[in-house]
Protein backbone atom coordinates (compact mmCIF):
# COMPACT_ATOMS: atom_id res chain seq x y z
CA UNK A 1 0.00 0.00 0.00
CA UNK A 2 1.10 3.64 -0.40
CA UNK A 3 0.15 7.10 0.21
CA UNK A 4 -0.26 9.56 -2.19
CA UNK A 5 -2.05 13.25 -1.34
CA UNK A 6 -3.61 11.69 1.88
CA UNK A 7 -5.17 9.09 0.19
CA UNK A 8 -4.27 5.25 0.65
CA UNK A 9 -3.73 3.67 -2.80
CA UNK A 10 -3.47 -0.10 -3.17
CA UNK A 11 -0.64 -1.10 -5.04
CA UNK A 12 -2.48 -3.78 -6.97
CA UNK A 13 -4.51 -0.98 -9.22
CA UNK A 14 -3.55 0.30 -12.58
CA UNK A 15 -0.98 2.64 -12.81
CA UNK A 16 -0.26 3.84 -16.44
CA UNK A 17 -2.84 4.20 -19.07
CA UNK A 18 -1.55 0.81 -20.54
CA UNK A 19 -2.69 -0.73 -17.13
CA UNK A 20 -6.08 1.13 -17.16
CA UNK A 21 -6.68 0.21 -20.66
CA UNK A 22 -6.18 -3.19 -20.11
CA UNK A 23 -7.90 -3.35 -17.11
CA UNK A 24 -11.18 -2.14 -19.24
CA UNK A 25 -10.43 -4.53 -21.60
CA UNK A 26 -10.51 -8.08 -19.17
CA UNK A 27 -13.55 -5.94 -17.03
CA UNK A 28 -15.58 -6.14 -20.56
CA UNK A 29 -14.54 -9.66 -21.68
CA UNK A 30 -16.06 -10.86 -18.07
CA UNK A 31 -18.94 -9.09 -18.59
CA UNK A 32 -19.53 -10.72 -22.58
CA UNK A 33 -18.59 -14.21 -20.84
CA UNK A 34 -21.07 -13.19 -17.93
CA UNK A 35 -23.55 -12.40 -20.27
CA UNK A 36 -22.90 -15.12 -22.56
CA UNK A 37 -23.32 -17.86 -19.48
CA UNK A 38 -26.78 -16.16 -18.44
CA UNK A 39 -28.21 -15.83 -22.23
CA UNK A 40 -27.11 -19.40 -23.37
CA UNK A 41 -26.17 -21.17 -20.13
CA UNK A 42 -29.13 -21.18 -18.23
CA UNK A 43 -31.75 -22.15 -21.38
CA UNK A 44 -28.79 -24.84 -22.19
CA UNK A 45 -28.97 -26.41 -18.79
CA UNK A 46 -32.79 -26.18 -19.02
CA UNK A 47 -32.55 -28.67 -22.03
CA UNK A 48 -29.83 -30.71 -21.25
CA UNK A 49 -32.07 -31.65 -17.70
CA UNK A 50 -35.31 -31.66 -19.82
CA UNK A 51 -33.93 -33.96 -22.35
CA UNK A 52 -31.61 -36.09 -19.63
CA UNK A 53 -35.02 -36.38 -17.40
CA UNK A 54 -36.80 -37.71 -20.59
CA UNK A 55 -33.85 -39.95 -21.82
CA UNK A 56 -33.26 -41.68 -17.95
CA UNK A 57 -37.32 -41.89 -17.93
CA UNK A 58 -37.28 -43.52 -21.41
CA UNK A 59 -40.18 -41.01 -22.42
CA UNK A 60 -40.75 -39.12 -25.43
CA UNK A 61 -40.05 -35.35 -25.10
CA UNK A 62 -42.04 -32.89 -26.95
CA UNK A 63 -41.97 -29.23 -26.38
CA UNK A 64 -44.60 -26.42 -27.81
CA UNK A 65 -43.44 -24.85 -31.13
CA UNK A 66 -42.97 -21.60 -29.13
CA UNK A 67 -40.99 -22.58 -26.48
CA UNK A 68 -39.10 -24.47 -29.63
CA UNK A 69 -38.78 -21.23 -31.56
CA UNK A 70 -37.96 -19.08 -28.39
CA UNK A 71 -34.99 -21.55 -27.96
CA UNK A 72 -33.85 -21.50 -31.24
CA UNK A 73 -33.80 -17.99 -31.43
CA UNK A 74 -31.93 -17.44 -28.21
CA UNK A 75 -29.34 -19.75 -29.09
CA UNK A 76 -28.69 -17.88 -32.48
CA UNK A 77 -28.47 -14.84 -30.94
CA UNK A 78 -26.47 -16.15 -28.25
CA UNK A 79 -24.18 -17.61 -30.02
CA UNK A 80 -23.71 -15.12 -33.39
CA UNK A 81 -23.93 -11.92 -30.75
CA UNK A 82 -21.55 -13.26 -28.34
CA UNK A 83 -19.22 -14.02 -31.26
CA UNK A 84 -19.36 -10.84 -32.26
CA UNK A 85 -18.83 -9.35 -29.25
CA UNK A 86 -15.90 -11.40 -28.07
CA UNK A 87 -13.97 -10.25 -31.18
CA UNK A 88 -13.92 -6.72 -29.98
CA UNK A 89 -11.97 -8.19 -26.93
CA UNK A 90 -9.87 -10.72 -28.43
CA UNK A 91 -6.05 -9.97 -29.04
CA UNK A 92 -4.33 -11.84 -32.33
CA UNK A 93 -2.99 -14.70 -29.64
CA UNK A 94 -6.49 -15.39 -28.36
CA UNK A 95 -7.91 -15.54 -32.17
CA UNK A 96 -5.03 -17.91 -33.14
CA UNK A 97 -5.19 -20.30 -30.34
CA UNK A 98 -9.60 -19.98 -31.72
CA UNK A 99 -8.60 -20.87 -34.73
CA UNK A 100 -6.64 -23.87 -33.96
CA UNK A 101 -9.35 -25.34 -31.31
CA UNK A 102 -11.96 -25.13 -34.06
CA UNK A 103 -10.17 -27.17 -36.56
CA UNK A 104 -9.92 -29.31 -33.82
CA UNK A 105 -13.09 -29.65 -32.84
CA UNK A 106 -13.85 -29.95 -36.31
CA UNK A 107 -11.74 -32.26 -37.35
CA UNK A 108 -13.04 -34.43 -34.01
CA UNK A 109 -16.84 -34.31 -35.80
CA UNK A 110 -15.26 -35.06 -39.26
CA UNK A 111 -13.61 -37.87 -38.48
CA UNK A 112 -16.36 -39.33 -35.58
CA UNK A 113 -19.63 -38.57 -37.53
CA UNK A 114 -18.76 -40.63 -40.56
CA UNK A 115 -17.04 -43.39 -38.92
CA UNK A 116 -19.60 -43.88 -36.65
CA UNK A 117 -22.40 -43.66 -39.54
CA UNK A 118 -20.65 -46.24 -41.57
CA UNK A 119 -20.34 -48.43 -38.78
CA UNK A 120 -24.21 -47.88 -38.17
CA UNK A 121 -25.05 -48.70 -41.84
CA UNK A 122 -22.92 -51.96 -41.26
CA UNK A 123 -24.63 -52.84 -38.17
CA UNK A 124 -22.07 -52.79 -35.63
CA UNK A 125 -23.44 -49.65 -33.56
CA UNK A 126 -26.16 -47.80 -32.43
CA UNK A 127 -27.49 -45.14 -34.97
CA UNK A 128 -25.51 -41.65 -34.63
CA UNK A 129 -26.95 -39.32 -32.02
CA UNK A 130 -26.93 -36.03 -33.01
CA UNK A 131 -26.94 -34.87 -29.44
CA UNK A 132 -23.89 -36.38 -28.48
CA UNK A 133 -22.60 -35.07 -32.02
CA UNK A 134 -23.03 -32.01 -30.67
CA UNK A 135 -21.47 -32.28 -26.93
CA UNK A 136 -18.38 -34.13 -29.39
CA UNK A 137 -17.79 -30.74 -30.52
CA UNK A 138 -18.13 -28.38 -27.91
CA UNK A 139 -15.91 -30.63 -25.53
CA UNK A 140 -13.07 -31.20 -28.17
CA UNK A 141 -13.31 -27.11 -28.47
CA UNK A 142 -12.99 -27.04 -24.66
CA UNK A 143 -10.26 -29.22 -24.43
CA UNK A 144 -8.32 -28.08 -27.26
CA UNK A 145 -8.77 -24.46 -25.69
CA UNK A 146 -7.64 -25.17 -22.54
CA UNK A 147 -4.62 -27.52 -24.43
CA UNK A 148 -3.38 -24.15 -26.53
CA UNK A 149 -4.17 -22.21 -23.58
CA UNK A 150 -1.93 -23.59 -20.59
CA UNK A 151 0.79 -25.93 -22.99
CA UNK B 1 19.58 -23.30 -39.07
CA UNK B 2 16.41 -23.56 -37.97
CA UNK B 3 14.01 -21.77 -40.46
CA UNK B 4 10.83 -23.11 -38.74
CA UNK B 5 11.79 -21.83 -35.50
CA UNK B 6 10.67 -18.48 -33.37
CA UNK B 7 12.35 -15.67 -33.44
CA UNK B 8 14.08 -13.92 -30.80
CA UNK B 9 13.50 -10.98 -29.47
CA UNK B 10 14.24 -7.77 -27.10
CA UNK B 11 10.78 -7.15 -25.94
CA UNK B 12 11.27 -7.69 -22.09
CA UNK B 13 14.59 -5.30 -22.23
CA UNK B 14 12.70 -2.63 -23.98
CA UNK B 15 9.61 -2.97 -21.53
CA UNK B 16 12.16 -3.09 -18.14
CA UNK B 17 13.77 0.00 -19.29
CA UNK B 18 10.19 1.62 -19.46
CA UNK B 19 9.45 -0.40 -16.60
CA UNK B 20 6.50 -1.18 -17.70
CA UNK B 21 4.59 -4.13 -16.58
CA UNK B 22 3.41 -6.76 -19.10
CA UNK B 23 -0.31 -5.36 -18.81
CA UNK B 24 1.15 -2.10 -19.50
CA UNK B 25 2.36 -2.70 -22.43
CA UNK B 26 -0.41 -5.28 -23.36
CA UNK B 27 -2.82 -2.38 -22.94
CA UNK B 28 -0.69 0.29 -25.23
CA UNK B 29 -0.72 -2.32 -27.92
CA UNK B 30 -4.10 -3.23 -27.45
CA UNK B 31 -3.10 -6.94 -26.44
CA UNK B 32 -3.84 -8.84 -23.42
CA UNK B 33 -0.88 -9.27 -20.97
CA UNK B 34 -0.76 -13.23 -21.77
CA UNK B 35 -0.33 -12.44 -25.65
CA UNK B 36 3.10 -10.17 -24.19
CA UNK B 37 3.92 -13.02 -21.84
CA UNK B 38 3.93 -15.70 -25.32
CA UNK B 39 5.79 -13.26 -27.52
CA UNK B 40 8.69 -12.27 -24.44
CA UNK B 41 8.89 -15.86 -23.76
CA UNK B 42 9.32 -16.97 -27.53
CA UNK B 43 6.28 -18.96 -27.66
CA UNK B 44 4.37 -17.00 -30.44
CA UNK B 45 5.24 -14.71 -32.81
CA UNK B 46 3.52 -11.30 -33.51
CA UNK B 47 1.67 -10.53 -36.39
CA UNK B 48 3.41 -7.84 -38.85
CA UNK B 49 1.32 -5.33 -37.59
CA UNK B 50 1.85 -6.14 -34.29
CA UNK B 51 5.44 -6.07 -34.79
CA UNK B 52 5.10 -2.50 -36.46
CA UNK B 53 3.19 -0.93 -33.24
CA UNK B 54 6.02 -2.54 -30.73
CA UNK B 55 8.33 -0.34 -33.41
CA UNK B 56 6.68 3.04 -33.33
CA UNK B 57 5.81 2.24 -29.64
CA UNK B 58 9.84 2.08 -28.70
CA UNK B 59 11.07 3.96 -31.36
CA UNK B 60 12.90 1.73 -32.64
CA UNK B 61 13.46 -0.44 -36.18
CA UNK B 62 11.82 -3.98 -36.16
CA UNK B 63 15.57 -5.39 -36.72
CA UNK B 64 15.85 -4.11 -33.41
CA UNK B 65 13.23 -5.86 -31.69
CA UNK B 66 13.18 -8.95 -33.60
CA UNK B 67 16.41 -11.35 -35.09
CA UNK B 68 15.36 -14.22 -36.85
CA UNK B 69 18.85 -15.23 -36.81
CA UNK B 70 20.09 -14.80 -40.59
CA UNK B 71 21.48 -11.33 -39.34
CA UNK B 72 22.43 -8.55 -41.86
CA UNK B 73 20.83 -7.54 -44.96
CA UNK B 74 23.13 -9.11 -47.04
CA UNK B 75 22.09 -12.53 -45.74
CA UNK B 76 18.05 -11.23 -46.53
Amino acid sequence: MTVSGGRVMRDNIPRGEGERRDSARRRKRWLILAAIAVFGGVPAYYVGYQDGAALAQSRPLTWSPTLAAVLAGLYLVVTIGGSLLMHTVTDELERQRGYKAASVAGLALMLVYPTWFLLWRGGFVPEPVHWMLFVLFWLSLALASLWYRFR
Amino acid sequence: MDVEGYVKNRLKVLRAERDWSQAELGGRLGVSRQAVNAIETGKYDPSLPLAFKLSRLFSVPIEEIFDDGFGGPGNA
